[in-house]
């Protein structure tokens, strides 16, 4: 059940993608590192997405009634803070007022989750992946729906149809799994006038007929089209006309660091959509 | 090369500056002297450090038209032999370099050192101590305190000098700098003694079916046996210690193999990473991360996959994991994000000092093919290093560091000389061409930087030693031991015990530890000290330097020991007393034993060397001087390592500090 509504997003946030690929593309524009302008406009994005829906689907009023009154306590526990009893009496007071905000969150949160969920999940293709650079290999993966129809298809081929992408390997048939892997090496840059274009790999069932195209992006080596291409969105799965029943193709992850620290994707997004609801929280007159 | 802006300063270095520059010129009114200080003369200056070249080799192949821009060096202004350290061995020979003094001032000596309160042995170049507090939590362990790494180099350090007086400066694999300085204002990568994420010089984990290879550890690696069913194995990839979790001594990670013998090839799954290997090919650098306590620590590092073969029996070689320098797990670089820069806009690259498997093919896990396949990808790797720092430089000190010589001449110097036990007609036919093909591409390294420093700049190509053939090794702890100088606890099992586990203290007056140190075991230094310091200690020290001179191989007939110096004659500075009693120059193709060298007593004293690595250069010194090439003239007639960090400091017009022995070398 749980991998049916994980494909379901998968299929939902790609089919999204393919749509929105240009309108999103165009938030990953940037000088180099422009990976990073494109996260904070994520954030924005995202940050405001958060702002609205708390301001039409919460008690805004409530909200802030509530945030006074733990400013209250907090500077009641500071006058009263030689006597423990009334102390004691504060702090219990307090978590029963931080609990009702709480509360308050349920309601937004609630209208806001499938949205946030669309919209995390678009993002994922565009802040986990990256494309193929230069040198760099990945392998294709053909995955079957069971082991008789991965070894029926045994004569299954995997080709290229431009010289700076090579197949380096024939197929490996997995003796666990039902699935027939490749490897492929981007071999050479795409010219800059090809910075943003795929290149088919072609995959045939034994008897010749084309099982798939899959579309593999390389990064050029053109900076100016760098920050382009290197984060567009790459389709990390396609579905095939006949067998297999998908296709995985394991583009390299994108490294998201911050002082030599190694982040996850969502945490950098996290910070930067609560820095940008900070900022904005202001002009939008929300409260949260 | 990019101008550091301030903000890259640290910050206490960079008020440093400010005071002495804008308050010394305002407030004292001697702006002209402030000014001297940092107008240098010269600010071009590359220096490329070539462990291991040979000056004899190089002027053969000098003369045999193969290393033009040598030729053009020596043509246009020096080509010399440089006299190394006492020993000649990398760590003391690169420490008299940076530090412009004898091992007496800068306290690196040998390879290895010891505590001199426990005998125990430990790498002379950096100490860890590991944190003792700590909160047990059932199984966890909390450390309260940080393991700490410590820099043992002594002295002044060359760059922090030229810094210091406004000369940007970079050194690419700075040998004997691990970790890096966290106060200089040079842009540093740690070289040579940069340890892989185990701690140590680098171990190998060979996966292999074949029942012919025992399990366990071997000098350098680390030997798996694995057992294929249906096609597939899984195993463990194992890391660095865990000090979190009290169930496991290391961190690991899970790997599962699934091989095609028909096609040759196999899978390998890693958590985070799968990749497809056909039989002899190379992984690309693949980053893996073991989790040392779930959620909150884990140590990050980078390895390389090489399937050796797929049939009879499958072996999968993976590299030492190194240090990743995007996320390290120890500082290999100065400011910590150089690393990362170098690995973003390069990309991944070997971090560990040594990265020559060497041990590999000495333990067999790689014949010569391999190790030489692998040695040309470390070297074309430093060359496109060397390619991307070299073209982004326009000024300051830029020293770039090269270590395939010195390692590939330790392994492959018997495809050279047809007299060492390891030479053999098919060694030379199919590797005797290899190091000189390795030259040819450090003369191209050389072409390069004199093109870059143009007319006004400064070029030194330097190497910190020559070269010899290692054919004869000698057992000094057994040589010692048989002639009354140590006692052994049990005299009769001699091969097994090592790191001095076999040796009765009370009884030993002498012991060899490292490869070229001898120490007395002295009352009041020593735990269990037997001898007396004062005469009984000099007359020790005359009796071992006459007796070890003497001593005749039966093989050669020639010596085995070329001379015996005591330190405080060839040692000055403040670190001497903390030097070996005796330092041990070995006669030419001599060298002490790999087991003698951590504290074994094999039976014979003297035996031929059987293992690949061939080469090497822990001799006498008088033996082995290093290579001087510059387009400057040379004005000394014998110019040493301690004689080029002063001239490089007067070539900028910086006085040479005190504790600096060298001469400017420079016309």
């Amino acid at each position: 059940m749980v991998t049916r509504v994980i494909r379901f997003f998968e299929w939902l946030a790609a089919f999204l993608a393919d749509w929105l690929n240009p309108v999103v593309s165009l938030t990953q524009l940037g000088p180099h590192g422009g990976h990073w302008l494109g996260v904070t406009l994520a954030a924005l994005v995202l940050a405001l997405l958060l702002l609205l829906g708390l301001k039409a689907c919460s008690n805004q009023e409530q909200m802030r009634r509530r945030k006074g009154q733990v400013g209250a306590l907090f500077l009641e526990m500071h006058l009263f803070r030689h006597d423990p009893v009334m102390n004691l009496c504060t702090i219990g007071r307090m978590l029963k007022t931080v609990l009702l905000q709480l509360s308050l969150w349920l309601k937004p949160l609630a209208c806001l989750s499938l949205p946030m969920l669309l919209l995390l999940s678009l993002y994922q293709n565009y802040l986990e992946d990256r494309p193929l650079r230069p040198g760099e290999e990945l392998l294709v993966k053909a995955i079957f729906a069971s082991r008789e129809e991965a070894d029926n298809g045994r004569g299954i081929s995997l080709t290229s149809s431009a010289p700076n992408v090579l197949v380096e390997t024939e197929a490996f048939h997995s003796p666990s799994e039902p699935v027939i892997l490749w490897r492929i090496r981007a071999a050479a840059a795409m010219t800059p006038s090809r910075g943003l274009a795929e290149v088919p790999l072609r995959l045939h069932q034994a008897n010749g007929e084309e099982a798939a195209r899959i579309p593999i992006k390389i990064a050029p080596t053109s900076d100016k089209l760098e920050s382009l291409a290197d984060l567009i969105f790459v389709p990390r799965s396609t579905r095939a006309v006949h067998v297999p029943r998908s296709i995985e193709i394991g583009y390299p992850a994108r490294e998201w660091y911050f002082w030599s620290r190694r982040f996850h994707w969502l945490v950098v997004l996290f910070v930067l959509t609560l820095g940008w609801m900070f900022l904005l929280k202001r002009p939008l007159r929300t409260e949260f | 090369m990019q101008t550091p802006s301030s903000a890259e300063l640290p910050r206490r270095r960079f008020c440093l500056h400010a005071a002495k520059t804008g308050v010394a010129a305002s407030v004292l009114g001697f702006p002209s002297l402030s000014n001297a200080r940092a107008r240098p003369r010269t600010n071009k200056i590359i220096v490329l450090g070539v462990d291991g070249m040979d000056p004899t080799l190089t002027e053969n192949f000098m003369r045999a038209g193969l290393l033009p821009n040598c030729s053009r060096l020596a043509k246009q202004g020096t080509f010399a032999r440089l006299g190394t350290s006492d020993p000649p061995q990398s760590p003391v020979a690169w420490s008299n370099f940076i530090a412009g003094t004898n091992p007496g001032g800068h306290g690196i000596f040998d390879f290895i050192a010891r505590d001199s309160a426990t005998l125990q042995p430990h790498l002379s170049t950096t100490k860890t101590s590991a944190g003792s507090r700590q909160l047990a939590l059932g199984n966890y362990r909390i450390p309260l305190q940080t393991a700490d790494t410590e820099l043992l180099r002594q002295g002044p350090v060359l760059w922090d000098l030229l810094e210091d007086a406004g000369v940007e400066s970079t050194v690419f694999r700075a040998p004997v700098n691990f970790p890096p300085s966290k106060t200089t204002s040079a842009r540093t990568l740690s070289g040579i003694t940069t340890p892989d994420v185990k701690g140590g010089y680098g171990e190998f984990t060979l996966f292999t079916e074949s029942p012919f290879r025992s399990q366990g550890t071997v000098p350098g690696g680390h030997i798996e046996r694995i057992t294929l069913r249906r096609g597939q194995c899984e195993t463990y990839l194992t890391g660095p210690e865990n000090p979190f979790d009290a169930r496991i001594s290391h961190a690991s990670i899970p790997v599962k193999i699934e091989v095609n013998r028909k096609r040759t090839m196999a899978r390998v799954q890693l958590p985070a990473r799968e990749l497809l290997l056909k039989e002899g090919e190379w992984s690309s650098w693949v980053q893996v991360s073991f989790h040392l306590l779930p959620a909150v620590a884990s140590v990050s590092g980078i390895c390389r996959f090489y399937l050796k073969q797929t049939s009879p029996h499958l072996e999968l070689y993976v590299s030492p994991v190194n240090i990743d320098p995007k996320d390290p797990a120890m500082p290999i670089s100065s400011p910590g994000s150089y690393a990362r820069e170098l690995a973003d806009q390069v990309g991944y690259f070997y971090t560990q000092g040594m990265p020559e498997d060497t041990s590999a093919l000495s333990a067999g896990v790689f014949d010569d093919a391999e190790f030489r396949q692998q040695a040309t990808f470390v070297l074309h790797e430093r060359l496109k290093f060397f390619d991307h720092e070299v073209n982004r430089y326009e000024n300051g000190f830029f020293y770039f560091y090269f270590s395939s010589l010195d390692l590939n001449s330790h392994a492959l110097w018997r495809s050279l000389d047809s007299e060492h036990p390891m030479h053999s007609q098919a060694v030379a036919k199919d590797h005797g061409d290899f190091l000189p093909w390795i030259y040819r591409q450090i003369d191209q390294a050389i072409g390069i930087a004199i093109d870059m420093a143009g007319d006004d700049g400064t070029v030194l190509a330097l190497s910190d030693h020559g070269f010899s053939s290692f054919r004869r090794q000698f057992n000094l702890n057994s040589w010692l031991l048989d002639h009354g100088y140590a006692a052994a606890k049990n005299p009769l099992d001699r091969e097994e015990a090592a790191m001095f586990a076999n040796t009765r203290w009370n009884g030993t007056r002498a012991y060899g530890l490292g490869i070229n140190s001898l120490y007395v075991n002295l009352r009041g230094r020593e735990p269990e000290g037997v001898v007396n310091p004062g005469d009984d200690y000099e007359n020790l020290r005359a009796e071992l330097q006459e007796r070890l001179q003497s001593i005749r191989d039966p093989k050669t007939g020639g010596r085995v020991v070329h001379r015996v110096y005591r330190r405080e004659d060839i040692y000055s500075g403040p670190y001497v007393e903390q030097a070996p009693d005796l330092i041990i120059g070995y006669d030419k193709h001599h060298r002490a034993s790999w087991g003698t060298i951590l504290g074994e007593y094999p039976v014979e004293h003297l035996l031929d060397n059987e293992d690949p690595w061939s080469g090497d250069h822990c001799m006498d010194a008088t033996f082995l001087p290093g290579v001087l090439l510059s387009n400057r003239k040379l004005r000394l007639r014998d110019p040493q390592l301690t004689d080029l960090p002063v001239s490089i400091l007067a070539a900028c017009g910086i006085p040479a500090p005190g504790e600096m022995i060298g001469r400017d070398a420079f016309a």
